[in-house]
């Protein structure tokens, strides 16, 4: 199975961004920076099958908060939006997982998917080479999803 | 006729929001219970009328496909239909569990119109 390319990526991570969040996301370089001072959520999924391996998804916070107000429907100011936000970005990690794996596998091979995970970091910080990496600019911020693949 | 369902997902934002997506999709009279995984569902199960099942597979303490082998061995539970709302993308999985007896497959990202229509497609096959 070919490594998955950008183009792939793509169509998973506009698809699923706009019909969870209606946000609209396009590829973009991997040079791109969020605001300044501004802390990042770190969210994975595990998958096995034909081939095991992890998606992950760096957003900054604010950005979080908006996919959060979009999915439930919540205010953006609303105090309960932050007890849902990693819930719901575990929800969008799970969904993109899904939508990636059969955009890149086809529909016969069976994948199975682990429990997401999400973690504050203070900085962004992707793991994996650069070919892993795909960047996305999602309405003006940055989000950048990893697909690593175990050996 | 009031309709008696029955989401089943660990995560209380994803069971939020298919309640609110039935109730965005024009379906009437619905009286929607929640539980947050298989175990919970079926303590519900027997303890309440319920006409639909909407469950996830992937739980934690017992997951969706746990939960419908247990209600097919159950006499009271075995012709409850459920539906099976997942990311899975795979034919083959999904066909497995058609075989299995499932009524029906939403495949996530849904929208109200693909959900009114499984569950219709259920609850009202003549379209009456």
């Amino acid at each position: 199975m070919q490594a998955p390319n950008h183009e792939q990526i793509a169509i998973s991570f506009t698809l699923v961004l706009q019909n969870l969040a209606m946000l609209f996301a396009e590829p973009a370089p991997l040079d791109l920076e969020g605001e300044e001072g501004e802390s990042w959520r770190f969210a994975a999924i595990p998958f096995s099958g034909p081939v095991s391996g992890t998606l992950s998804l760096w957003i900054p916070h604010s950005l979080q908060s908006e996919i959060a107000a979009n999915f439930t429907g919540l205010d953006p100011q609303d105090p309960h939006l932050a007890e849902l936000a990693d819930d719901t970005l575990k929800e969008v990690v799970n969904v993109l997982c899904g939508n990636f794996l059969t955009t890149w596998a086809g529909e016969d091979p069976v994948f199975n998917l682990g429990q997401p995970q999400v973690e504050a970091r203070e900085e962004f910080q992707p793991a994996g080479s650069p070919s892993e990496n795909f960047a996305f600019d999602v309405e003006g911020r940055p989000a950048v999803l990893s697909i690593h693949l175990a050996a | 006729m009031a309709y008696h369902l029955l989401v089943v997902d660990d995560s209380d934002t994803v069971r939020a929001v298919i309640i609110k997506t039935l109730g965005l999709s024009g379906l009437k009279d619905l009286h929607v219970l929640e539980a947050k995984d298989g175990r919970q569902a079926l303590d519900l199960l027997r303890e309440h009328w319920i006409d639909l099942v909407l469950a996830d597979i992937n739980m934690p303490v017992m997951t969706g496909l746990e939960m419908f082998d247990r209600m097919k061995a159950d006499d009271s539970l075995n012709d409850i239909p459920v539906l099976v709302i997942s990311t899975e993308g795979s034919r083959t999985r999904i066909e497995d569990l058609r075989q299995r007896g499932i009524a029906g497959f939403i495949r996530k990202p849904f929208t109200p119109e693909s959900l009114k229509s499984s569950v219709e497609s259920v609850l009202n096959p003549r379209g009456n």
